[in-house]
């Protein structure tokens, strides 16, 4: 028997063969030859083991893990609501800041024409009136971003689960 | 062996019974996957329980360690929750969970400083992989409990990487590609895997006897 046919019953034995012809093919192949009917023993042998002997998940284990898995798509709900408000907030303030400049600077020179110093004034004004948004809302921002920190998923289990 | 039926009418059958089959696959894997962008709990928690078996199956045999697989199964399902966005529907779901626990075991065990699954393997350990509670046995199949218990305490010495593909073929199920697509390496490979495995679990076992 060449090797090519071997190498063919082999490939039956661990893929399965996925026709009658095959099947017949391999059959009268294993009558003859002792090597091949030894693999297609060994992969019996590991079926029926695997088969005979199942291991089951511990019903304490899935519930914990049940437990756990409802308590992070929360956490994970939660952290991405918080996102969205502090995109939201930035945004809305990032598009006020930038009409209201024009504005602004129009206030400032008007409030620095009735100065002894205009220029000076006018500059002050502007910048004192026109940065304070920006810093609130990144006072906020980092406010919002410091309490959603947990961006990481529970690698540990928590004291007393399974 | 597997019985394959000769009458053309039982094959029409079983052929048309397949294609209803994978249709139906198909729509339960683009729901899970629809499911699984929204981080559905309710999902997540109907998953768990109807994978939870093959799950922790294919960690024990892949860790050889019943209380790594138990902490890998909880961080399976967790990974499972944050990236279940990546899952198309387009395949199997079964498949995905199992290479999504491979690669966590894989990362756990670099994290230990062993760099492959290969490296986990004692080859003086011949203890049988941590079996579950067993119902009582009755006395007439002692015998052939017995001898799943040799071959049983013999693949606990094969490597990992050997355990795998076995467990994966023979108590999976799955098909060759399917294999390959779990462990990400070619057909050709999980067949020499498949073979180079039976082989050494018979010589183990030739030894055992």
């Amino acid at each position: 028997m060449s090797a090519d046919v071997h190498a063919r019953a082999q490939e039956l034995i661990v893929a399965g063969p996925s026709s009658a012809a095959e099947q017949r093919w391999l059959e009268e192949h294993l009558a003859n030859c002792r090597e091949c009917g030894g693999l297609l023993e060994r992969a019996q042998a590991v079926r029926a083991a695997l088969r005979t002997s199942p291991l089951m998940a511990d019903p304490n284990l899935v519930d914990a893990t049940k437990r756990r898995v409802l308590r992070f798509a929360i956490e994970i709900r939660e952290r991405e609501s918080h996102r969205w408000l502090v995109r939201l907030s930035i945004g809305v303030t990032a598009v006020l800041t930038w009409v209201s400049i024009p504005l602004l600077w129009q206030a400032a020179q008007w409030v620095g024409s009735r100065t002894p110093e205009p220029q000076l004034a006018s500059l002050l004004v502007f910048l004192g009136f026109g940065l304070l948004p920006a810093l609130l809302a990144g006072g906020a921002a980092l406010a919002a971003r410091h309490g959603s920190m947990p961006g990481q998923a529970p690698t540990s289990r928590v004291k007393g689960e399974l | 062996m597997v019985f394959l039926p000769a009458r053309p009418v039982v094959r029409v059958s079983m052929a048309a019974l397949t294609y209803f089959g994978s249709v139906m696959m198909q729509s339960e894997s683009a729901e899970i996957a629809r499911g699984l962008s929204r981080r559905d709990p309710d999902l997540l928690s109907r998953l768990i329980e109807q994978y939870q078996h093959r799950l922790f199956r294919y960690l024990v045999h892949l860790t050889g360690n019943r209380q790594l697989a138990e902490d890998l199964f909880q961080d399976t399902w967790l990974r499972v929750l944050e990236r279940g966005g990546s899952y198309d529907g387009r395949s199997e779901f079964a498949p995905w969970l199992l290479r999504l626990a491979r690669n966590l075991t894989i990362d756990h065990f670099r994290r230990h400083k062993m760099l492959s699954l290969d490296e986990l393997t004692d080859p003086e350990r011949e203890a049988p992989l941590q079996v579950a509670d067993r119902r009582p046995t009755p006395f007439d199949h002692l015998a052939s409990l017995q001898d799943s218990e040799k071959v049983l305490a013999c693949m606990g010495g094969l490597a990992p990487s050997f355990r795998e593909v076995l467990v994966l073929r023979f108590q999976e199920e799955m098909s060759l590609e399917e294999i390959a697509g779990v462990v990400a390496i070619p057909v050709a490979t999980v067949k020499s895997r498949l073979y180079r495995a039976l082989d050494m679990l018979g010589t183990r076992l030739e030894k055992h006897a």
